[in-house]
């Protein structure tokens, strides 16, 4: 099995209101890079909650890691997250912890030895220019400290599938740049990465597949016609 | 570099149930010692009472008809009559023994209303003869006999008042267990009551620990924890004000002359008590545990 996700003919809607989803049919190879574009409200969170299990489908079919995600029973869901980085939009810190705490925190739901925790959570810290604010709390960082810190814990545990939604979006370009190279590093390493983003710069810069969601559903931009 | 010791991921210290939650434990505990020392004292009392309505029958001989005699005379016909009833009675089947209460031991049980020895022996006081039954043992037949012998002699049947009061006795205490158990479940209560509160509070930090693969028995565990300490902590406030007050009130009735049952004697009680404690905090643990368990299953 090739494919990390795969989505056929899946549909969303909320309670009975119209499908903010419709026949969405696609599949993220295993090593694949991705950038999701879309207008606000297109439902690019929706998409993502369904993808990082936060959200099941109203219809169609969504197999995640080859697993249906209907099936998969309770018990065997936290492991199935474990594998799944998600940089939220609104960064979802825990504000009563330390920079370093925030980050160590899916290593630490996994059981992982202290030690490792210490060696690794610092380790990349310093790569993304927070060695200095190592036992900050969130709420004396910037913005784009906080989104660091956020981007950080989702890659800590260099999870199988990672998940942006709009992680460069308070951080200046250099830094912009500098996310997106951590990101390229762990996607050479076997990471599948899908990015929504509005940052049409970075799309062009690194040149990775281009899809828009665009009236409930998602438009392959690397194979349609150019205006 | 420095590095903190590792934090709870919940920041439960800062809720309000941090705060209620053991006054809230700390009462309970306060009543739940009380109920208990109440129910122990309440059951050993019970307990000598049944075991004194099987020997609890005595037969009143009065001086009837001999006021006119001199006290050595009354007593002399007295003594008379007392051991005719005994002759007549002791073949009843059923009757494990009989005595008459010496005159020594009825001045002396009347001393505290009558004054000294020597002034008793002046009054015409009647007689005791004290009666021990067997189980089986039929009343009519004595009352029958009695009545032949002595007419003027009275037939005292105890059990039927100390079955009442023992009947009255066994309702306090089954209301008494009753109390034990409301106050346990009320204590439960506010556990959940407080984890349901921590759930609401850290809704959003409980859903980024499910998504980023905590399992759920890893975010009750947390819970479980916070409220096992509160809960120990507010159990240890209620022992350190229930055990002086409970030792206090044994001193002085001690000092009054109560009988103190053994399962309330030291180290015994104080095991007892300070199980109080442990029982609530384990049962916090697992009630704080459950419930969130049960609010986590109703997540995807």
């Amino acid at each position: 099995m090739n494919d990390v996700v795969s989505f056929r003919n899946v549909g969303v809607r909320y309670e009975s209101g119209p499908e903010v989803l419709r026949e969405l049919n696609f599949s993220l190879k295993r090593g694949s890079f991705h950038f999701l574009t879309g207008a606000s409200g297109a439902g690019k969170s929706t998409l993502m909650r369904l993808l990082y299990l936060a959200l099941r489908q109203t219809r169609g079919e969504i197999s995640i890691f080859g697993r249906d995600n209907i099936r998969i029973p309770r018990d065997e869901l936290p492991a199935i997250r474990r594998k799944i980085g998600v940089v939220f939009q609104d960064f979802r810190l825990i504000n009563h912890l330390s920079t370093f705490e925030n980050v160590a925190l899916p290593l630490r739901v996994a059981g992982v030895e202290d030690l490792q925790i210490r060696k690794n959570v610092t380790e990349l810290l310093e790569w993304v220019g927070l060695g200095d604010q190592i036992n900050a709390i969130p709420s004396r960082l910037s913005g784009g400290q906080q989104q660091r810190v956020a981007i950080a814990r989702a890659v800590i545990s260099r999870p199988a599938l990672l998940l942006a939604d709009e992680p460069t979006g308070n951080v200046d370009d250099r830094i912009a740049m500098r996310l997106l190279y951590l990101f390229e590093e762990l996607n050479k390493l076997g990471t599948t990465v899908l990015i929504a983003t509005h940052n049409r710069h970075l799309i062009r810069r690194f040149g990775h597949k281009h899809w828009l969601l665009e009236g409930g559903t998602i438009h392959d931009l690397d194979h349609r016609p150019q205006a | 570099m420095a590095f903190r010791s590792r934090p709870s991921h919940l920041p439960l210290e800062n809720d309000s149930s941090s705060r209620f939650l053991p006054s809230i434990v700390a009462l309970m505990v306060v009543l739940l010692t009380f109920s208990i020392v109440g129910l122990a004292l309440l059951h050993n009392t019970v307990g000598r009472w049944a075991t004194q309505i099987d020997g609890s029958l005595t037969i009143q001989v009065p001086p009837t008809g001999l006021s006119q005699l001199d006290p050595k005379e009354r007593e002399a016909a007295l003594e008379d009559r007392v051991q005719t009833i005994i002759a007549a009675v002791s073949g009843q089947p059923g009757i494990v023994r009989i005595a008459e209460l010496s005159p020594d031991k009825m001045a002396e049980l009347l001393e505290p209303w009558l004054g000294p020895n020597e002034m008793i022996s002046d009054l015409p006081i009647p007689r005791i003869i004290e009666i021990t039954p067997s189980s089986g043992f039929d009343f009519s037949v004595l009352e029958a006999t009695v009545s032949k012998t002595a007419p003027e002699a009275v037939l005292d049947d105890h059990r039927i008042w100390l079955e009442r009061i023992s009947d009255v006795a066994v309702s306090v205490e089954m209301a008494l267990v009753t109390l034990i158990g409301v106050l346990f479940a009320a204590t439960i209560l506010s556990v959940f009551f407080a984890t349901r509160s921590g759930l609401s509070i850290h809704k959003s930090i409980i859903e980024l620990l499910h998504l980023i693969g905590a399992p759920d028995g890893y975010i009750a565990g947390q819970f479980a924890r916070h409220t096992m300490r509160l809960a120990f902590f507010g159990s240890l406030i209620g022992i350190a004000i229930a055990l002086p007050v409970s030792l206090l009130i044994g001193y002085l009735g001690l000092r009054a002359g109560w009988q103190i049952p053994a399962t309330l004697h030291l180290p015994l009680f104080l095991i007892l008590v300070l199980l109080v404690p442990v029982a609530i905090s384990t049962a916090a643990w697992l009630t704080a545990k459950r419930t969130v368990l049960n609010v986590l299953r109703r997540m995807l």
